[in-house]
């Protein structure tokens, strides 16, 4: 009797099966992209020569960043698309590079604590949230001229 | 009796008062241990082991036209980086998986001819996702490409194949 009278018990039993989650899914393209960029070391050029990094040459190094915001428990995802042409093409020529390799893409943990937030993200309007990060360099081949 | 009840009821009602401050203080204190415990990830697609390109878009060379006609398709590629964080009252377990141990080596191994072939993606998907409950919490990152291995006609190995010519399986003859 003493413990049914009691309300925390009960808040007890709403913590402990309160189910909350949020995230969020996110495409990443690079369909206008003006250079080849590779997720390895290796590229070829249009000879069909495969350079690597004895014949490449490091000008620049490529960093873009995004975050796309997730509703209703990661169904939608604002954006759902990340392209990111726009950045490579602008970054390769202001570093006056001819390809971007050792691309790299991340996903990292630094939206944790909106994901996170206890009860609240049981809400389907809670917003959760994935950060991207893409790198790379950015390179010429050495002793080429330019196309 | 009315006073008997009214002297039971009011020690229980502070005492209950003090449980209670001491449940939320709990609570409060746990919730940013599980934020803490689960928001030290990521996953990370990358492929500087390979030595294959491993193309993103539509320019598949320097010096190339974006959207040039490519060669067939040989075969499908398929690659995911994930890392899940499953944590119980704070203590966390990591589980990372890595298909193939790096992507790279999945691109080599996806073709046939390391001075020929390459891949291409078609699709790279990413997404975090976390999940809880008071006493259970899991966090998990996932990036997936997929792509397909071609092979490219005429196409030959440059000056050396980076890091040495000593690549996987000795398929390349430099």
């Amino acid at each position: 009797m003493r413990i049914a009278s009691s309300p925390f018990p009960l808040l007890g039993c709403l913590l402990a099966t309160s189910l909350g989650c949020a995230g969020a899914r996110v495409s990443v393209t690079a369909h206008t992209a003006k250079y080849p960029v590779s997720f390895s070391g290796a590229i070829r050029d249009r000879g069909g020569v495969l350079h690597a990094t004895p014949t490449l040459q490091k000008v620049g190094g490529f960093v873009a960043a995004r975050t796309s915001v997730g509703l209703a428990y990661s169904t939608i995802s604002l954006p759902g698309t990340w392209d990111v042409s726009e950045e490579i093409n602008r970054q390769v020529q202001a570093a006056g590079g001819e390809a971007v390799i050792n691309f790299r893409l991340a996903v990292t943990g630094s939206c944790a604590a909106l994901n996170n937030f206890f009860l609240l993200n049981a809400l389907p309007l809670w917003p959760g949230c994935a950060p991207l990060e893409a790198s790379g360099d950015i390179v010429v081949r050495a002793g080429v001229p330019r196309d | 009796m009315l006073r008997a009840t009214v002297q039971t009821t009011e020690p229980r009602l502070s005492m209950t008062k003090r449980t209670g401050f001491h449940v939320v203080s709990r609570v409060l204190c746990l919730l940013p241990l599980m934020s803490w415990t689960l928001g030290c990830a990521s996953a990370e697609l990358q492929a500087t082991s390979g030595h294959v390109p491993v193309l993103l878009g539509p320019v598949a060379c320097i010096g190339c036209k974006p959207g040039a006609a490519g060669p067939a398709q040989d075969r499908p590629f398929d690659a995911e980086v994930a890392t899940t964080i499953t944590g119980i009252f704070g203590q966390s377990t990591l589980i990372s998986s890595i298909q193939g141990g790096s992507i790279g080596e999945v691109a080599d191994s996806s073709v046939g001819d390391l001075c020929t072939g390459e891949i291409r993606l078609d699709s790279i998907k990413a997404s975090v996702f976390h999940i809880e409950t008071f006493v259970y919490s899991r966090a998990s990152y996932y990036i997936g490409a997929r792509g397909h291995a071609v092979t490219v006609p005429g196409g030959v190995c440059g000056l050396r194949l980076y890091p040495s010519v000593e690549a996987p399986s000795g398929r390349v003859s430099p």
